[in-house]
C-alpha cells in the first residue's frame, strides 16, 4: 500500500481530484473481478497491476526518464510500438476508459464527442492521470475526426506527433504508411537522441511479436468448449497489455496460459455447461471500462472473444522478422499494421470477414455490436456488420453506450433478453 | 450477517509480492487485491486472506522479513450486480 502522493505531486497532478478515482476503483474492481468463482491463479499478477495502476508502472517510467530515457504516449493500435522500443524509449497506452475523466474533456470538446476522446483529453488537462503527465511526447493518428481535433488541443499542452493513417488499403496506401513510419522513426530518433539500427529494430519487432503471440495463445484457450477464463479477465489482460512492460507482460501472460491450457486438459470451465458464448465487436474498451463484460457475464453469457482494438485487432498477425535492413523492416511493419481492419477505412469489408471468421473459430452463439456513443464511424459500419451477421445466421444485438452507469439497468434488460432468445 | 474479510496491508507492493510468493509456497490461500477504501485511504496492493490463516501468515511474514502495515477486517462488500463502475 505504497503512498505515491509525493510522486503524483511531483508530476504536477491534481492529487485531491485524483483521489476520487482511487476511492471508487477498489469497489468496482471487487464487484467485477473478486466476485468471480474459480479465477485462474495467474490473474493475481493482473490484480496487482490494477491495484497499483497509478503507482508501480508510473514509477518505472519515471525511473526510465531519470536515466535519460523517453516515454511516448499512444492512443491507437496502428502506432508501431516497435519504433519506440528500438530507440530505447518506452511506449505506453493513454486511452481513457473512465467517466471520471469525461467532464474534463467536455470543457474543451463538444459534448457529442466519443467518451474515449473526452476522457483522454480530460485526463491530461485536469492533471488526474500519472501516465498522461509522464509521457514526454504523445503520438496521435488520423483514425477519426474527433481525435484529429483533440491532438490540436493537446498539442498546446504537450509535444504531439500525428501519424497520417491512410483511409484506403490500396498498394499505394501501404506505401504511404511505410513513409509515415519512416517519418515517425526520424522523429523518435531526434527526440531520444538514439539511432534506430536494423539490429535494434529486429530486436523490438521480436519483443512486440512475442507479446502478440502470448495474447493469441490466451485467446486460443477461449475457443474451447470448456472456457478456462472469463471474458472480463481476458479483457483486463488486453487492457493491461497497452501499459505494462512488454517483456514482463509476455512472461506473465505465458505463465497464465500454462495454467489455462492445463485447465483445458482437465476440462475446467469458469462457466456452467451450456452458457451462451457471446462475441463482442466494435469500439475499444479502454481500462477501466468493464461494464458490458460484467453485464453479459452476470446475465447468463460468457464473452469468448472481442473483435476490438482491445482484442483481436491488437494481436492478430505477426510482423515478418525476415527483414535485414531498416527499409525492409519498416515495409514489414507497414504491411502488418495496414492489415488491421478499422472502421476508419473505406471500404472495410475485411472487418466483416474477420467477424464471421472469429464467430466460427470461437463458436459464438451470438454477437453484440457495441459502440461508444458518438463514434460515427463504427456506428455507421454497424449497418454492414449487423446485416452480414443476419445473412450468416448469427444472432446480433446492436448496443450504443458510454462510460456512465446510467444505462446499466437498460443494458441488463437488453442483454438478458438477447441471451434468453439464444437459449430458445 | 455479512462475511468479514481480512486484508493484509503493506508499506509497498514489494513486501506484498514477497509475502504472496511465500504463502503460495506454503499453500496458504491469498489473493492480490486493491486495498479497499474502508481499510485505507491510499491506493495499493493488499492481500485478501482467510481469518483462520492469519497466525500462519504473520509468522511467515516475520520469518521472511516482510513488513506488514496492518491487517484490516472488512465486511465483505462485493456485488457484481451493483453496476457501479468507475
Amino acid at each position: 500500500m505504497a503512498d505515491y502522493r509525493k510522486m503524483w505531486e511531483d508530476l504536477g497532478m491534481d492529487v485531491e481530484t485524483h483521489d476520487q478515482l482511487c476511492a471508487v476503483l477498489p469497489q468496482a474492481f471487487g464487484d467485477v473481478y473478486l466476485s468471480q468463482e474459480n479465477r485462474p491463479e495467474g490473474m493475481d499478477y493482473y490484480n496487482m497491476v490494477v491495484a497499483d495502476i497509478h503507482g508501480i508502472r508510473p514509477a518505472e517510467l519515471i525511473e526510465h526518464q531519470k536515466k535519460g530515457g523517453k516515454v511516448f504516449g499512444t492512443f491507437c493500435v496502428y502506432v508501431p510500438d516497435e519504433i519506440v522500443f528500438a530507440a530505447d524509449a518506452i511506449a505506453t497506452g493513454l486511452c481513457g476508459g473512465s467517466q471520471f475523466w469525461v467532464p474534463g474533456g467536455e470543457k474543451v470538446l463538444p459534448t457529442n464527442t466519443c467518451p474515449l476522446i473526452k476522457a483522454s483529453v480530460g485526463a491530461r488537462l485536469d492533471r488526474t492521470c500519472p501516465f498522461f503527465r509522464i509521457a514526454d511526447m504523445y503520438v496521435g493518428e488520423t483514425t477519426c475526426d474527433g481525435k484529429k481535433k483533440a491532438w490540436e488541443i493537446l498539442a498546446e499542452d504537450v509535444p504531439v506527433h500525428v501519424m497520417n493513417l491512410p483511409q484506403m488499403k490500396r498498394a499505394k496506401d501501404v506505401q504511404a504508411w511505410a513513409e509515415e513510419i519512416e517519418d515517425f522513426k526520424k522523429v523518435v530518433e531526434e527526440f531520444t537522441g538514439n539511432e534506430i539500427t536494423a539490429e535494434k529494430l529486429a530486436e523490438s519487432i521480436k519483443l512486440i511479436n512475442a507479446k502478440r503471440a502470448a495474447l493469441e495463445r490466451l485467446y486460443e484457450t477461449r475457443k474451447n468448449e470448456n472456457i478456462p477464463i472469463s471474458g472480463s479477465d481476458a479483457l483486463l489482460i488486453s487492457q493491461i497489455a497497452f501499459y505494462d512492460d512488454p517483456g514482463r507482460f509476455t512472461q506473465m501472460t505465458n505463465k497464465l496460459c500454462d495454467e489455462l491450457e492445463q485447465r483445458v486438459k482437465d476440462g475446467v470451465s469458469v462457466f456452467p455447461a451450456g452458457t451462451k458464448r457471446i462475441m463482442l465487436t466494435g469500439t475499444p474498451l479502454a481500462i477501466p471500462n468493464w461494464k458490458l463484460h460484467n453485464i453479459v457475464e452476470t446475465s447468463g453469457g460468457a464473452v469468448v472473444c472481442e473483435e476490438m482494438c482491445t482484442g483481436t485487432r491488437y494481436f492478430e498477425r505477426q510482423t515478418a522478422e525476415t527483414g535485414t535492413t531498416v527499409k525492409e523492416q519498416i515495409q514489414a511493419l507497414a504491411e502488418r499494421y495496414m492489415g488491421i481492419n478499422c472502421a476508419c477505412f473505406t471500404p472495410n469489408s475485411g472487418r466483416v470477414d474477420d467477424i464471421i471468421r472469429l464467430a466460427k473459430e470461437y463458436k459464438a452463439d451470438g454477437i453484440i455490436d457495441v459502440n461508444l456513443k458518438f463514434c460515427n464511424l463504427y456506428d455507421t459500419e454497424g449497418y454492414f456488420v449487423e446485416r452480414a451477421m443476419k445473412e450468416a445466421g448469427i444472432p446480433v444485438l446492436g448496443i450504443e453506450t458510454d462510460y456512465t452507469d446510467s444505462d446499466a439497468q437498460q443494458l441488463r434488460t437488453r442483454v438478458s433478453a438477447f441471451i434468453e432468445m439464444l437459449n430458445k | 450477517m455479512q462475511k468479514i474479510q481480512q486484508y493484509v496491508l503493506f508499506p509497498n507492493h514489494d513486501n506484498a509480492m514477497r509475502l504472496y510468493k511465500e504463502l503460495k509456497n506454503l499453500g496458504v490461500r491469498a489473493m492480490i487485491a486493491p486495498t479497499p477504501r474502508a481499510a485505507s485511504k491510499c491506493c495499493g496492493v493488499s492481500l485478501l486472506v482467510e481469518e483462520e490463516d492469519l497466525e500462519q501468515i504473520q509468522n511467515c511474514a516475520k520469518e521472511h522479513g516482510v513488513e506488514i502495515l496492518k491487517i484490516a477486517a472488512i465486511e465483505r462488500d462485493i456485488n457484481p450486480m451493483r453496476d457501479r463502475y468507475c
